[in-house]
C-alpha cells in the first residue's frame, strides 16, 4: 500500500527517471571527461596521463593540419548551405509547378535521403575512380582522365558533389512545404496588378519561405561542420589531407595517433563553433517562427 | 503570356529530368554492377552486365551477410522499441509538470541539450567507456542509440502532446478511478500515434544507416558487424575484386528501397517534421 501511495505521488519522476539516468551515465559524464581530457596529455594507451593545462589548445593554434581542416570544412560547410539552398529552392519551384509526372519526381528527388551516407559514397567513390575517366577519355575531356580522387582539388570537387546528392533532398521537401503554405489569391492578386514572375518570387515567394532557409541554413551548417561518414568513405580524408574534415580529423588524431588529450581538445572547438550557431538558430527560429 | 508559360515548363521539365537522371545513375551503376564480373567492371563501367552472372550475390551470401543484415534488423528494431518505451513516457510527464515547477522546466532542459552537441565531443570517451564496462556490443549500442535518440524525440513528443492531448482527459480519466499509470497506458499512449510514426521513422532509418557508432563500439568482432559495417569493411577487403561489395550495397539499397516505396508517405513527412528542430 505504501509502495501505491509513492508510486502515484511520484509518477512523474518515475517516468522521467531511465531517460535521466542514461543522459547522466552515457552523455553528460562522457562529455564533461572529454572537456578534462582535453586539458590532458593522455594517449588512450595507458592510464598514464599529465595535466598539462591549455597546453593542447595553444598547439591547436600552430598545427598547420587543424588549420588546414578548418579551412576545408568551412569551405564545404559554405558550399553546402548555398547547394542546398539554391538548388533546394530551385528543384522545389519546379516541383510545385503543375507538370505531369509531379508525385513520381517528388518521390524520386526525396529518395537519396532515405540513404547511408556511407554506401552512397562508396558508390561515388568507385564512379569515380573506374566511371569518369572512362568518360573523360571518350569525351576527350583531360581533367576527367584520371581520377578526380587523386587532386586535391578534384577531391574537394567530389566531396561536395556527393554531399549536395544526397543533402538537398531534404530541403527540397522542406521548401516545397513551405511553397504550398503560400496561400494561392496573393500570387493571383499580384499577376494581375501586373507583376512579373521574377517580381513575384522575390517579394511574395521568398518572404514565405525565410522560415524554411533558416531551417535549412541550420541543418546546412551543422551538418557541414560534423561531416564525417561520408568523407570517411569517399576519400579517408586525403590526398595529402585536402578533405580531412575536422569532424575525420578528431577520429584520425584519436584513433590512429593515439593523441586522446589533443584530439578532444579538436571536439571542443567544434563544440563551441556548433555553440554559437545554436544560439543562432534559437534566436532566428523566435524571430520567425512565433 | 502562355507561350512564355510554355518556355517556363519546358525548363523545368529539362531541370527535373537531368536532375533525375542524375540521382539514377549512380544506382543503376550498382545494380548493373552487381551482376559484373570484376573484368568486366574495369572495362564497361556504365554498360550492361556481359555476360551476367550471379557469382558476386553467391560469394556475398557465402561470405555471412545474412548474419550482418539480422544483426542489424535486431538492433534496429530493439532500439526503436526501447525509445517508444520510455521516451513518450517521460515526454508525458514533462508536458503535465513542466509549465508548473522549475525542477521538471530543468529536467527539460537537460534532457534536451543533447542536441546542440556535436557527436565528436563524446566520440572519445564513450569509445573508451563502453570498452571498460564490457559493453561494446549490441546491447550497448541499443543503450547508445537510445540515450542519443532522446533529446530530439522528446522534444517532439512533448510538443504533441501540449499540442494534442489536454489536460482535461487526464482530469476526466481520474475522476473514473485512473491513476496516471493507467491513463498514460491506455488513453495517452494510443492518442500519440502520429508522432509515434514520426519518430519511429526519423529513428529507424537513423539506427540503420549509422556508421559512425558500429564502427567505434563494434569494429573489432567482425560477429556482431552491422550491415554498414560489413559493407565498409567488405570494400576494403576485396579492393580488387569490386563485384561483391556491389552486390553488398544492393543489398542496403533494395532494403531501404522496399520500405520507402511502403511508408513514402509517412517518411517524407515525418522526416521533415523531424527536421523542425
Amino acid at each position: 500500500m505504501k509502495f501505491k501511495a509513492f508510486c502515484s505521488r511520484n509518477w512523474a519522476w518515475l517516468f522521467l527517471i531511465v531517460p535521466v539516468l542514461l543522459q547522466l551515465i552515457f552523455f553528460y559524464f562522457p562529455m564533461f571527461q572529454g572537456a578534462f581530457y582535453s586539458l590532458t596529455n593522455w594517449t588512450g594507451l595507458t592510464y598514464n596521463f599529465d595535466f598539462i593545462g591549455l597546453n593542447n589548445y595553444r598547439i591547436l593554434m600552430s598545427d598547420p593540419k587543424f588549420m588546414k581542416a578548418i579551412g576545408f570544412t568551412l569551405i564545404i560547410t559554405a558550399c553546402m548551405i548555398v547547394g542546398e539552398i539554391g538548388l533546394g529552392i530551385w528543384i522545389a519551384r519546379a516541383l510545385n509547378s503543375k507538370i505531369k509526372g509531379r508525385t513520381f519526381f517528388r518521390a524520386w528527388f526525396f529518395f537519396p535521403a532515405v540513404l547511408s551516407g556511407l554506401i552512397v559514397s562508396l558508390i561515388f567513390k568507385q564512379v569515380f575512380n573506374y566511371g569518369l575517366p572512362k568518360l573523360g577519355t571518350m569525351l576527350g575531356i583531360k581533367a576527367l582522365e584520371t581520377s578526380l580522387l587523386g587532386t586535391t582539388t578534384g577531391a574537394v570537387i567530389a566531396v561536395i558533389f556527393v554531399m549536395l546528392w544526397q543533402g538537398v533532398a531534404m530541403p527540397i521537401i522542406i521548401f516545397l512545404a513551405g511553397l504550398q503554405s503560400i496561400p494561392q489569391e496573393i500570387i493571383e492578386a499580384a499577376h494581375m496588378d501586373g507583376a512579373n514572375n521574377k517580381q513575384v518570387f522575390w517579394k511574395i515567394e521568398l518572404t514565405y519561405l525565410l522560415p524554411s532557409i533558416s531551417m535549412v541554413f541550420i541543418m546546412a551548417l551543422k551538418g557541414g561542420l560534423t561531416a564525417f561518414d561520408q568523407i570517411f568513405a569517399l576519400t579517408g580524408g586525403g590526398p595529402s589531407d585536402a578533405t580531412t574534415s575536422l569532424g575525420l580529423l578528431v577520429y584520425n588524431y584519436a584513433f590512429k595517433n593515439n593523441q586522446y588529450g589533443y584530439a578532444n581538445a579538436i571536439s571542443l572547438v567544434l563544440f563551441v563553433l556548433i555553440g554559437i550557431v545554436s544560439l543562432v538558430q534559437i534566436r532566428l527560429s523566435r524571430k520567425y517562427e512565433i | 503570356m502562355k507561350e512564355t508559360k510554355q518556355k517556363d515548363n519546358i525548363g523545368k521539365y529539362v531541370l527535373l529530368i537531368a536532375g533525375a537522371i542524375l540521382i539514377l545513375i549512380p544506382l543503376l551503376v550498382t545494380i548493373f554492377s552487381s551482376f559484373k564480373k570484376t573484368k568486366d567492371i574495369m572495362e564497361n563501367f556504365f554498360g550492361f552486365p556481359n555476360p551476367g552472372t550471379w557469382d558476386n550475390y553467391a560469394r556475398l551470401l557465402s561470405d555471412g551477410i545474412g548474419r550482418y543484415f539480422w544483426n542489424s534488423t535486431v538492433i534496429t528494431v530493439l532500439s526503436v522499441l526501447v525509445v517508444m518505451a520510455f521516451v513518450p513516457m517521460a515526454a508525458f510527464a514533462l508536458a503535465r509538470k513542466m509549465s508548473r515547477s522549475k525542477a521538471f522546466s530543468f529536467m527539460y532542459l537537460f534532457l534536451i541539450l543533447g542536441i546542440f552537441v556535436p557527436f565528436q565531443v563524446i566520440m572519445i570517451p564513450i569509445t573508451v567507456m563502453m570498452n571498460k564496462l564490457g559493453l561494446a556490443n549490441m546491447w550497448g549500442l541499443i543503450i547508445l542509440y537510445l540515450t542519443y535518440a532522446i533529446p530530439q524525440t522528446l522534444f517532439l513528443y512533448v510538443g504533441f502532446i501540449k499540442m494534442n492531448v489536454p489536460v482535461s482527459l487526464d482530469e476526466a480519466a481520474e475522476l473514473d478511478g485512473a491513476g496516471k499509470f493507467t491513463t498514460y497506458f491506455k488513453i495517452v499512449f494510443p492518442m500519440l500515434k502520429p508522432m509515434h510514426a514520426t519518430t519511429l521513422i526519423i529513428n529507424a532509418l537513423w539506427f540503420w544507416n549509422d556508421f559512425m557508432l558500429p564502427l567505434l563500439i563494434l569494429n573489432k568482432d567482425s560477429k556482431v558487424w552491422t550491415l554498414p559495417l560489413f559493407q565498409y569493411n567488405y570494400t576494403g577487403q576485396y579492393f580488387n575484386d569490386y563485384g561483391p561489395s556491389f552486390a553488398s550495397y544492393v543489398v542496403g539499397i533494395i532494403t531501404i528501397t522496399i520500405v520507402y516505396l511502403v511508408f513514402q508517405k509517412n517518411i517524407i513527412s515525418g522526416m521533415s517534421n523531424g527536421a523542425v528542430k
